[in-house]
């Protein structure tokens, strides 16, 4: 009979020998690699440069080596100095010349493979740039950021490491190999025993260090996530008097990764000495066979000392690129990963397209409407249960309802930054997705809540990257939203850096610079998500002018926190549970008694008679509780 | 030097184990330059026809054997110090580790999450790297060099000085590039450092990107950045492109050299041709050591920056001391906690996060804590448990000053149900007996879940409990994972609860039940009942509320709401809104 502390240990190793299964079952898939091909055809001379640059430095290789063995041969036993002398000059323009082909090549390497990642860096922003907002809710920042750098860095491993150093070192052993042959058939065939036994080692060090290099991937990142978690969870561990069982947890995963560890290090160590002492063994062939030869009184089979100092030098030469091209395996394994997930990104559909043949769009002339939309962010999770209303153009249209009722959604929606499921939302009787995205976000600017500010000066956040606003615009629009005043206190005035969680902006401040970037923009709909956040009164005063000033003449849709905006409102309409619970002005919707009176009572009514305790409601009100992020 | 202290401990344990590794290293290198000295003595003989193929087969196999002898002792040196390293590793990470367990929430404030695993991953992985290659690497060449060097000198020490003359270039070149490329590579990183920023930034904003159409504009900027780390990363490719031929260069000189110095000398009789055969493959072999000094340089320099960080945690010293001094005898079950002008504020800020707090809570009771948000009320019940330092009497459990408990003592008599729920990717009923024993009979386990309202929620997942929670199993709604931790406070069966917030994300129907069941376990334990809401705190023996760290009002519920103060306000508001919750409107008739 096992006690459950024991089942738990063994259910927990048995996730783990399945995880470890997994990883080792995967086998990278070559295909997606060979898109890679794709982004090298723009630069196809480089590409042909680095190709020509390659076989000259394996052609090149053994040139010192057969400078030398001639010089033995034919000058130095010999007695020849006057020829040596040249030998030693060729063998010094022989270096030279490697070391430029070499350099240049390395050179020549690096552009291809930087600019090939620049491309498809460009490439992989461009499509993030043009998802819609669902795909941004289903990828955090940080697995975006890694595909974007870390992934691409990798592909470009492969690129220079992988596939140019393959090409390169095996160029570089059937050189030497036609080298010996060349020059000693016979003595070249003495070493052909040797090859099965360098086969059989690389292959055999080959499949097990994928086998223990996987398994230290899935450890490694095992023990690291356990730790991440523990550290979010300290709290909770050191409240419930756990830190004894979690460390011993901990030990037993440190242990496992250790020991996966120290299998790789047993396959280098024994890989790196087994491929010496076979190159000795060829060595000692060399010796032995070429001794006989060279001893030997035919003249046919004969062996000069240059000849034996060229094999000697050459075995060693030949033994480097086998121990890089098993060295480069996990590289190149690692790589090929990376490359799926990039081209698992590009292929990626944007889930809001536009439409092949896009209506002209044409300045708006009398209305928005919702006509019974229905919307879920999840699939059968209705968001929206068949909303329809109107917005006249010019009118102000304010938005209440408790939280989660769907307002906000509301907004998104009519910027198209989702799809609705069901039903429809035209402006001037045009189904915005009959619209290119570009075209209906013109018409549209959007304030919300939360301010998001741009690492940059207070212009550039007003401007953003519209290179049409000038200086003179932005202080005109900052004038009239009243944020020129805070702006004039810095001593650099616009030219004041911001950044996105900086403290140099206060909230109402920020809200100000929002209201100021909207106006910039002069957009025919207004889209405003009004701050609930507690604001000193002197910035109060100044968002709720701001406020009338942007929706003055402007058909707005404002999702109103203040009393003031809600009696300004041409139309309220009331969000409830995903429905339109009510419809009408203020006074007619104070009268019917109905939600509406209820969340005025709740929320709106103690602004009027100037309490000034926001802070206090919001903490029990509906509208607090969960919405303060 | 002073820099590796921290490391003495480490390294002591397995001194035994490195100095072994050394020695290998060391007769290794000793026998590296054995085989071109053999091959140059073969070649001597042949040449002089004083060579039987016996002794040539003999020759040749000495020469294999002492290549397997020091095939063996790098085998054992590489497994020897590098096991060594992965050791030290294993023990750092533990001590990392059991270090982080020991400290206070006000720690992991000042270290965010990311740093902490940056540096159990990046710097740890450096290192490791500082206590095995690198010291592998630098004894290789310590020992490599001047045994090659002896040889070859032993040899002919004139030819060896000459051969060794364009290899004076190689400390100003390194010295040239080393400087050049530390630059360029921080130049590369900062520009890449620049880009991530701007992408994370873009990412972050992505709505008001898209609301404002500046995707191109975007683009530009991302342009922009993308070159200038191409840029970077050229110059620093353009450099390391010339670094390692330039000594290639070097070398080849030095061969140029042997072979027209080393010819001359063989052709006027003063050396033998295998000799100048043996010189050509020992000056080959001294390329190596000389290429590892430079990275091994490198190595040391990040490991030992590594060190510093990873020291600067290993050293930090959590607020909350342990008692000293003889232990106390704790007092039996039934504890009450006082609190007498309780003051304390976050540990580097001045403002008061409470102050004067009087509370006298009998073993047993229940109390009732509501307030705005960041009014105190949480930071109230971390202090009874420790997780920040209180002044010495202010804070009473039991009759014994808060400082004098061992806070795993402390710990275990209390359950704590906080605002944010944490549940690890583990199975559900691991994680509710997180708090007992993970021998707590499933019977138990299954009556907490109940009382806490998630069994049924637990039953309706095919492997109910030994679902695993997490990335790669199930996630659980916020009011599941709450309910979850409510299950594991109800198991452990301690004699004070606290629940912080603890129902906020449950609907009000469940609320209720959960409060009826827990009316229950309240009997006979002293009870924390911190919420926004009324309806949680209603039914409390006393209820105090606390704004801006004091207490304001304190009394029953029908005391508080006679006071029309603002526990009345809040409880007026709370009811209109429950109203506004359960409307039924013409919205519905109409969809």
């Amino acid at each position: 009979m096992s006690t459950t502390a024991e089942k738990f240990q063994r259910d927990r190793l048995e996730r783990y020998r399945e995880e470890e299964r997994e990883s080792l079952q995967k086998q990278g898939d070559l295909k997606q690699t060979t898109r890679l091909v794709k982004y090298l055809a723009p630069r196809r001379h480089l590409v042909g440069l680095c190709i020509a640059m390659s076989i000259a430095v394996a052609l090149l290789t053994p040139l010192p080596m057969l400078i030398i063995m001639y010089s033995i041969d034919h000058y130095i036993m010999k007695g020849n100095y006057h020829g040596l002398f040249a030998m030693a000059g060729w063998l010094l323009l022989a270096e030279i010349l490697i070391f430029a082909v070499d350099r240049t090549n390395t050179v020549v390497i690096a552009r291809i493979g930087q600019e090939t990642m620049r491309d498809l860096r460009m490439e992989l922003f461009r499509h993030i740039q043009r998802q819609s907002l669902r795909f941004f809710d289903r990828n955090p920042v940080g697995r975006l950021i890694t595909r974007l750098t870390s992934d691409v860095n990798a592909l470009n491993e492969l690129f220079s490491q992988g596939v140019v150093g393959i090409f390169q070192q095996v160029f570089s052993l059937i050189v030497i190999a036609g080298v010996l042959t060349y020059y000693n058939a016979w003595l070249a065939l003495y070493l052909v025993p040797v090859l099965p036994l360098i086969a059989l080692a690389s292959w055999n060090f080959r499949n097990n260090v994928f086998h223990s290099y996987r398994l230290t991937r899935v450890r490694l990142s095992r023990m690291n996530t356990f730790m991440q978690e523990n550290i979010t969870g300290m709290r909770t561990v050191q409240a419930n008097a756990r830190e004894r069982p979690q460390f011993s947890i901990f030990r037993g995963l440190n242990d496992a990764n250790r020991e996966a560890h120290l299998q790789t290090v047993f396959q280098y160590a024994l890989f790196f000495p087994v491929i010496e002492v076979i190159s000795a063994l060829g060595l000692g062939i060399i010796l032995w066979r070429g001794g006989m030869m060279y001893l030997s009184p035919e003249a046919s089979t004969t062996l000069t000392v240059g000849t034996l100092a060229l094999f000697v030098q050459a075995l060693e030469r030949f033994f480097q690129p086998i121990k890089d091209l098993s060295e480069k395996y996990n590289v190149v394994q690692s790589a090929i990963a990376s490359s799926e997930r990039l081209f698992a990104l590009l292929d990626t559909k944007p889930a809001v397209e536009d439409p092949a043949e896009p209506v002209a769009v044409a300045p708006l002339a009398h209305s928005i409407e919702f006509r019974d939309v229905w919307f879920a962010y999840n699939d059968e999770q209705w968001v929206l249960k068949g909303v329809s209303f109107r917005v006249e153009k010019g009118q102000t249209a304010a938005i209440v309802g408790p939280t989660g009722s769907g307002k906000t959604t509301l907004m998104s929606l009519l910027c198209r930054f989702y799809d609705i499921q069901k039903g429809a939302i035209l402006i001037d009787g045009v189904d915005i997705r009959e619209m290119r995205q570009e075209d209906l976000r013109k018409k549209i600017a959007i304030v919300l809540q939360d301010v998001f500010l741009f690492y940059g000066t207070i212009a550039e956040n007003v401007r953003l990257g519209e290179t049409t606003i000038n200086d003179a615009r932005i202080e005109e629009v900052c004038r009239e939203t009243g944020f020129d005043q805070f702006v004039r206190r810095f001593p650099k005035g616009y030219a004041t850096g911001v950044r996105e969680r900086g403290a140099t902006l206060s909230t109402g401040q920020k809200q100000l610079l929002s209201f100021a970037r909207a106006l910039a923009f002069d957009p025919e709909i207004l889209v405003l998500d009004e701050a609930t956040a507690n604001i000193d009164t002197e910035s109060e005063e100044q968002l709720r002018r701001a406020v009338a000033k942007l929706c003055d003449g402007r058909t707005s849709l404002v999702i109103a926190h203040r009393l003031s905006t809600i009696q300004r409102a041409h139309k309220i309409l009331v969000i409830h549970h995903g429905h339109l619970a009510e419809e009408g002005n203020h006074e007619e919707l104070l009268a019917k008694g109905g939600l509406y009176r209820k969340l005025y009572d709740l929320q709106y009514r103690e602004q009027g008679m100037g309490t000034g305790e926001l802070g206090t409601v919001r903490e029990g009100g509906a509208v607090g509780r969960i919405e303060a992020r | 030097m002073k820099v590796l202290k921290p490391l003495y401990p480490y390294i002591r344990r397995y001194r035994w184990s490195i100095s072994i590794g050394i020695l290998f290293v060391l007769m290794a290198n000793a026998l590296g330059p054995v085989v071109p000295a053999l091959l140059g003595d073969a070649v001597n003989a042949a040449e002089k026809r004083q060579l039987s193929s016996d002794e040539l087969w003999l020759y040749a196999s000495l020469l294999v054997c002492v290549a397997a002898l020091a095939g063996c002792f790098r085998f054992l040196m590489r497994r020897v110090l590098i096991d060594v390293s992965r050791d030290v590793e294993f023990d750092v990470r533990n001590d990392f580790f059991e270090k982080l367990q020991g400290m206070d929430p006000a720690f992991f404030d000042d270290n965010n999450t990311g740093d902490l695993m940056s540096r159990a991953t990046n710097d740890m992985d450096l290192l490791r790297m500082l206590i095995g290659p690198a010291v592998m690497y630098s004894a290789n060449t310590i020992f490599g060099l001047p045994l090659t060097m002896v040889w070859m000198l032993a040899l002919d020490w004139k030819l060896t000085l000459m051969a060794m003359v364009p290899l004076l270039g190689l400390p100003p070149l390194v010295k040239f590039f080393g400087a050049r490329t530390h630059l360029a590579s921080k130049a590369q990183q900062d520009s890449f450092g620049e880009m991530t920023t701007m992408v994370q930034e873009n990412l972050a904003g992505i709505r008001v990107v898209k609301a404002y159409r500046q995707e191109r504009a975007e683009e530009g900027k991302f342009r922009e950045r993308n070159e200038v780390y191409i840029r970077h990363s050229l110059a620093l490719a353009r450099l390391q492109s010339m670094f390692f031929p330039s000594i290639r260069l070097l070398v080849g000189l030095g061969y140029v050299i042997l072979l027209l110095v080393g010819g001359r000398q063989v052709m006027t009789g003063d050396l033998e041709v295998g000799t100048l055969l043996s010189f050509l493959l020992l000056f080959g072999m001294m390329v190596w050591p000389l290429i590892a000094a430079g990275w091994v340089i490198n190595l040391i320099q990040r490991g030992m920056a590594s060190l510093q960080r990873i020291e600067k945690i290993l050293g930090s010293e959590s607020m909350v001391k342990e008692p000293s001094g003889p232990a106390r005898i704790l007092p039996a079950r039934g504890v009450d906690i006082r609190a007498m002008g309780l003051q304390f504020s976050y540990p580097g800020t001045t403002t008061p996060q409470l102050a004067d707090i009087n509370l006298d809570i009998p073993a047993g009771k229940t109390i009732g804590i509501v307030g705005p948000v960041g009014a105190g009320k949480s930071t109230l019940v971390h202090l009874l448990g420790r997780f920040y330092p209180v002044e010495r009497g202010m804070l009473y459990v039991g009759g014994i000053d808060i400082n004098d408990w061992p806070a795993l003592e402390l710990r275990k008599r209390i359950a704590f149900v906080f605002q944010e729920t944490f549940l690890f990717s583990d199975s559900i009923g691991w994680n509710i007996r997180f708090g007992t024993s993970e021998n707590a009979a499933d019977e138990a386990v299954r009556e907490a879940a109940r009382r806490a309202q998630v069994h049924p929620d637990i039953a309706g997942f095919p492997k109910a409990y030994d679902t695993v929670l997490g990335e790669r199993g199930v996630n659980l709604s916020g009011g599941q994972k709450q309910r979850v931790s409510i299950a594991r406070a109800l198991l452990r069966d301690a004699e004070i609860l606290v629940l912080d917030d603890s129902l906020s994300a449950v609907d009000t129907h469940t609320e209720e039940a959960i409060l009826r069941e827990l009316k229950d376990a309240m009997a006979g334990r002293t009870t924390f009942l911190i919420s926004h809401r009324i309806s949680t705190v209603a039914m409390a023996d006393e209820i105090v509320v606390i704004e801006e760290g004091r207490i304001t009002e304190r009394g029953t519920h029908e005391e508080l709401i006679a006071q029309g103060g603002l526990y009345a306000t809040l409880h007026r508001k709370q009811q209109t809104e429950a109203a506004i919750e359960q409307e039924d409107f013409d919205g519905e008739a109409r969809a």
